[in-house]
């Protein structure tokens, strides 16, 4: 099901399928490996529009509101 | 996609001939935040530069020099940088150091996250670089299970590799040999593969550049920059001979290979940097199928950063550091305290009973009352500072700043700008230069301004002597915490206020890796602890000694030329027993000097917050460096009782001052005037005198302000 990463709630898991934020911070989820492409697992998601934290091979990397808007992912 | 490590004929590979050194070797370490180059780089240097365990640590150039390698040279330690298109200020200090081509550049690597990690390697090779690939962080990878062929991955990429244990110093002696290895024999030319399409572009481009733009080394570099469309580098090559044919060159080949690939040309070079690692990785690392190294972590992190328990969880960690500062440092104080108050003594008793030598006064009251005041302090700083320790080297911090986004967006901030708030706990200085990790301007500037109403260190002291002066024993560690948390929550309205006025605009997006938790070394604990000891106790001996000494003489000097006291006895106007008589004359030995004049001058500005003029003084002082406060009030005191007192300061202040007067000092010292250090730092951050003297002229408009609510409420309550 493809949903945006805002929608995913804690433990999901997803596959990025695509990121519509600009060129800088595109380029940032890459080097922390959130690429296109890239799996993850949803550890925490906070209420009220608050960040969310994945981890994903071993890393884990929080996410602010508004960027997790821009991430469309496929769950299941 | 495949690729091989093959190489192929191109001018990207052409050989170099490097120079012979004239000046002596530099060393740069490179790498992503967190990777462990401060420790490689204290293991190297023997230097103690501050590490722990989150992103963003290091946000200056370090220089040291290694004596252990063959040719004596400068080691610089960087900050940490994802990629060499800096994003954030910290990063371009790294790039910065890249591009000015070090003579060796070791890239340290954690060892467990080598898919990412090693894209920065790939960019260095590119910048023609002559590199030292650092594992880093073994013990983590070998405890996952994974083995990595190092013969075979220094035999495919050409230059030595090395695996290293950083904070143990394991592997150090390898990594100085390779060091030495690389210095003598520098790579000749780089085997890196992007994939067809790709390299053929880039050679292509290479080839178009004018001879200027075209460094034997890194011709490649330059190549991409142009593909991508970076901006100085554009502007640079376009404005030499010939240079805009390689320009135009570049955007060709951007648009057919967006076209091509249907995505951003930034975006795909980077795929393909992914890409030559995915290759490098699969003929050189072996490790079982699944291996989950954070299964710790995760567990930890299900419960500290719970949605609902995680912000409480982090108020009461933070209480609970503030009830240590106050009930355990509380025994040795006493000790040194005591220690002191003899040492003060045994001075006084190498003059005769009632000499009024200037010598004695000065090493007594002055010296011993000045700064021995601020050094009983010092458990209490330790103990602080062990309380950030356990913050830092856990990696706990960097959970504070996620927990804590939420809250900061509604004051226009985000999670980011929480580490530098947290780390102006420990002094401001640090923590201003912490907010080179924010990426937005507006955000660092509003970081910056904000950050001196972090309580830092060195207001500690003030509350050490402040609060148990005012507050029964049950109140002291609470009213601590909520002086910090009064801070803190000044800082984000004020935020606020910045961002809805002089610092409009959007917010950045938040994203930030969270590192593994650690568990923290005694080693590394306890010599932060004695390099804080030895910070503290090195101010106090210079710094404060030196405006402990220059207050001292402004309240001794002039003495009056006759005392009213004594005309009055002489017309036996007055009755009094001779110990009376001294303290009548030291008072007015204090209202004739400079500091009584100068303090008497300005009370009235400062009486309707309730200060009289001797607080006055000691504010003054106070701009200095935050701890003079106690210093000035130690010296006044003991020059008010000629020494011979034996009450502490703090009952004395309790004596003198009611408790209201104590909540408005601790507000207007909590948030005006922030040191001269603070302002300093504050205009080389923000590049402007205008920011340093609005963070000093507004903060201290508000602390009056808020003084003055606090004075004039309370006296209608009570
Ligand atoms: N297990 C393990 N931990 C390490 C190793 N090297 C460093 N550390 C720890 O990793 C954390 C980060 O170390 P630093 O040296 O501050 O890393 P850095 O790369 O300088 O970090 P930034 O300056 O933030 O970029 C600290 O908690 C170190 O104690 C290692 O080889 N193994
Ligand atoms: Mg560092």
């Amino acid at each position: 099901m493809t949903v945006r990463l805002v929608e995913c709630s804690r433990g999901d898991q997803v596959r990025i399928l695509r990121i519509d934020a600009g060129r800088g911070a595109t380029l940032r989820l890459m080097n922390m490996g959130l690429g296109v492409g890239a799996t993850a697992a949803v550890v925490q998601c906070s209420p009220l529009h608050g960040p969310l934290l994945l981890s994903h091979g071993g890393t884990e990397v929080a996410l602010g509101y508004h960027l997790a808007e821009k991430i469309l992912v496929e769950k299941d | 996609m495949t690729l091989t490590l093959l190489e192929s004929p191109s001018v990207l590979s052409a050989p170099r001939a490097r120079p012979p050194r004239a000046r002596p070797l530099r060393v740069a370490l490179a790498g992503n935040p967190n990777c462990g180059k401060t420790s490689i780089f204290n293991a190297l240097t023997g230097a103690r530069q501050h590490v722990a365990n989150y992103a963003g640590v290091t946000v200056e150039r370090r220089a040291g020099t290694c004596p252990l390698l063959n040719e004596p040279g400068e080691l610089i330690d960087l900050p940490g940088t994802y990629s060499l298109n800096a994003y954030s200020p910290e990063e371009r200090v790294a790039e910065a150091e890249l591009l000015a081509g070090p003579d060796v550049v070791v890239v340290v690597t954690d060892s467990t996250q080598l898919q990412r990690h090693l894209v920065l390697l790939v960019q260095v090779m590119q910048l023609g670089a002559n590199p030292v690939l650092c594992l880093n962080m073994a013990d983590e990878a070998r405890a996952a299970g994974q083995t990595i062929d190092v013969e075979q991955m220094e035999r495919l990429l050409g230059f030595p590799v090395v695996e290293t244990v950083g904070h143990r110093g394991e592997g150090i002696d390898r990594l100085v040999a390779a060091i030495d290895r690389a210095a003598r024999n520098p790579v000749e030319r780089h085997k890196l593969v992007l994939g067809e399409d790709l390299d053929r572009a880039l050679d292509d481009i290479a080839r178009a550049l004018p001879p200027p733009a075209r460094p034997e080394q890194g011709a490649a570099w330059v190549a991409t920059r142009l593909l991508v469309g970076d901006q100085r580098q554009t502007r640079r090559v376009a404005a030499l001979d010939g240079g805009e044919e390689a320009v135009a060159l570049a955007r060709l080949h951007r648009t057919r290979l967006e076209a091509a690939t249907g995505c951003d040309i930034a975006v795909f070079v980077t795929e393909r940097y992914f890409g030559f690692v995915d290759g490098l990785l699969r003929e050189v690392r072996h490790r079982p199928r699944h291996v989950d190294t954070r299964q710790l972590t995760d567990r930890i992190d299900a419960v500290v950063v719970h949605r609902l328990a995680g912000l409480p969880l982090f108020a009461l960690v933070m209480f609970a550091v503030f009830w240590l500062t106050f009930t355990v440092g509380d025994y040795p104080m006493g000790w040194i305290d005591a220690g002191i108050a003899r040492l003060g003594e045994g001075l006084s008793q190498l003059w005769p009973e009632g000499s009024d030598s200037p010598l004695r006064s000065l090493l007594v009251d002055g010296m011993v009352g000045g700064v021995g005041g601020v050094i009983v302090f010092l458990p209490n700083i330790l103990l602080l500072f062990l309380g950030l320790a356990f913050l830092e080297d856990t990696g706990y911090m960097a959970r504070a700043a996620f927990l804590t986004d939420r809250l900061m967006h509604r004051f226009g901030l985000h999670g980011k700008s929480f580490i530098p708030l947290v780390t102006g706990f420990g002094c401001s200085i640090p923590g201003i230069m912490a907010t080179r990790t924010l990426e937005n301007e507006r955000d660092r500037l509003t970081t910056m301004l904000v950050l001196p109403l972090m309580s830092c260190g060195a207001r500690l002291p003030i509350w050490m002597l402040l609060i148990p002066a005012f507050f029964p024993p049950a109140w002291r560690a609470p009213t601590l915490w909520m002086l910090y948390g009064f801070g803190i929550a000044l800082a984000l309205l004020l935020a606020l206020t910045l961002r809805r006025t002089l610092l409009r605009g959007d917010d950045a997006p938040f994203v930030m890796e969270l590192p593994p938790y650690r568990q923290p070394t005694l080693r590394s604990v306890v010599l932060k602890m004695l390099t804080r000891s030895q910070v503290y106790l090195r101010k106090a001996g210079t710094t404060i000694l030196a405006i402990s000494i220059l207050l001292w003489a402004a309240t001794t000097y002039p003495k009056p030329p006759s005392y009213q006291v004594d005309a009055q006895l002489a017309k036996g106007e007055l009755a009094l027993a001779p110990e009376e008589v001294e303290a009548r004359r030291a008072a007015e030995d204090l209202e004739h000097s400079i500091a009584g004049r100068l303090g008497r001058a300005l009370a009235p500005v400062f009486a309707p917050i309730g200060f009289d003029w001797k607080i006055v003084t000691a504010m003054i002082g106070a701009f200095a460096a935050k701890e003079v406060f106690v210093a000035q009030m130690g010296i006044v005191y003991s020059l008010a009782d000629g020494g011979q007192g034996t009450d502490s300061l703090r009952a004395l202040l309790a004596r003198d001052y009611s408790p209201l007067v104590g909540i408005s000092l601790m507000v207007f010292l909590l948030i005006a005037a922030p040191c001269m250090a603070t302002i300093a730092v504050t205009r080389r951050e923000s590049g402007s005198w205008r920011w340093a003297l609005l963070q000093l002229g507004g903060l201290t408009a508000i602390g009056y302000l808020l003084a003055l609510v606090v004075c004039q409420l309370g006296r209608l309550v009570i």
